[in-house]
């Protein structure tokens, strides 16, 4: 996202108005203090694959930034294995948990870092905004304004497949399962299939756990409400499970109601078998680490489900 | 506690899977008639109380890895429910109880929710 993009999502700002820097921040953050050595910052950056680390005080106030650049410089100082505290510290940009998408934008083009801490209003630090966590809010924000639109179709396939990394071949994926079915009794079989399939390929438990219960949300989604006609997709890689739930049915109306705990189309007798509480997709955006779903009336709904792998 | 326990605690006997619950030992429990406030459940290992019979209790077990399903008010689950349980290995015990009686002869135990 060059400055030119930012021209671009500058025109939008109305539209992007809700998201302030608190919505858009990342909130698992990673520290470090002065006391760490420009050793420990590098082996961080390597294992995290970041690129930048906020240095914080005791009271956990912003006072420095590590950079790649500055692991470079310290490597040929031979200043390495030295203390974080020998860079001099420097004002830190930041930007308020409040401040709106026209701020942030404008941070970005102006300044040009690859990172900006987010502070609350005692200045400590509670997020880290990166261009690509901007990215990833605009690119949400947008499934919901395409929703009615044949243009969204191309975010499942192109831009957002480069942000999540997503490598999947859909035609020869690793774990593939028709969903045909329209009585509500026999779903989850795909998930229990897959759930099986994780366990063979050596998954970690927890993660397993989480897989499973995501998915058989979203396959009960199907025979619920997507006519019963789809499929279950899912790809290991190195960093991540990524699962793909998709259907050929009428659609989702309005992905931001579908969102909302206890909102539900489902009908009566769908209610009474136990489901239909308006709980699924909340329930699987708790345990998926990435929930991208879009959808259209009278085409489907397509949800994208990753959830990052633990570094062993 | 002792699963041997809790079933003489609600009187609850066996419809499925006698051979797991020997020495199965239970710290959380749960009850809900939603399958997805089950799924929201944090805890692995539980014990679900629940009215409904239909096969998703099974799937939705064996999803959360949840250790055992005990039905109340005297319900015996339909065949294919049976027929499910049997395959992928989930004990289903049934007990005369009320949900809320058996929660509370439960929570008297001080055994956790999930």
């Amino acid at each position: 996202m060059d400055v030119k993009n930012m021209d671009i999502l500058q025109k939008y700002k109305d539209f992007f108005k809700d998201l302030t820097a608190k919505n858009v921040m990342n909130s698992m953050l990673i520290v470090l203090k002065e006391e760490n050595t420009f050793k420990e910052a590098q082996e961080i950056m390597k294992n995290k694959k970041i690129s930048g680390i906020p240095i914080v005080d005791d009271n956990y106030q912003v006072i420095n930034i590590i950079t790649m650049e500055d692991i470079i410089n310290a490597l040929s100082n031979n200043q390495i294995d030295m203390k974080i505290s020998v860079k001099q510290r420097k004002k830190v940009v930041a930007l308020k948990m409040e401040d709106d998408f026209e701020k942030i934008v404008e941070f970005l083009s102006t300044y040009g870092f690859g990172r900006y801490p987010v502070v609350s209003e005692n200045n400590t630090l509670i997020g880290i905004i990166t261009k690509q966590d901007l990215l990833f809010s605009v690119v949400s924000k947008l499934s919901v304004l395409y929703l009615h639109d044949e243009r969204r179709k191309e975010i499942l396939d192109s831009p957002l497949s480069v942000f999540v990394k997503n490598n999947i071949n859909k035609n020869e994926p690793q774990f593939c399962y028709s969903i045909n079915n329209s009585n509500v009794n026999n779903a989850g079989e795909g998930s229990a299939l897959l759930k099986n399939f994780l366990k063979e390929k050596g998954i970690e438990t927890k993660l397993i756990r989480k897989i499973s219960i995501s998915t058989y949300e979203a396959e009960v989604n199907v025979v619920i409400h997507g006519g019963g006609i789809g499929k279950i997709v899912a790809e290991i890689t190195d960093e991540s499970i990524v699962v793909f739930v998709e259907d050929i049915g009428p659609g989702i109306e309005s992905i931001e109601k579908a969102m909302t705990a206890g909102f539900s189309t489902a009908p009566e007798y769908i209610r009474a078998l136990g489901f239909g509480a308006g709980m699924g997709i909340p329930n699987i955006k708790r345990f998926a680490d990435k929930l991208i779903i879009t959808s259209e009336k009278g085409n489907g709904v397509k949800m994208e489900m990753i959830f990052w792998r633990e570094k062993l | 506690m002792k699963l041997k326990e809790i079933m003489e605690l609600i009187d609850a006997e066996i419809i499925v899977g006698e051979e797991y619950i020997k020495e199965m030992d239970i710290k959380h429990v749960g009850a809900a008639d939603l399958m997805s406030e089950v799924l929201a459940f944090a805890k692995e290992d539980s014990l679900l109380l629940t009215g409904l019979t239909t096969p998703q209790i099974i799937r939705t077990a064996q999803m959360m890895d949840l250790a055992v399903i005990v039905l109340v008010r005297g319900k015996i689950p339909q065949q294919d429910t049976i027929n499910l349980a049997k395959e992928v290995g989930i004990p289903v015990l049934t007990t005369k109880e009320l949900l809320y009686t058996a929660c509370g002869k439960l929570y008297n135990e001080k055994l956790e929710s999930c």
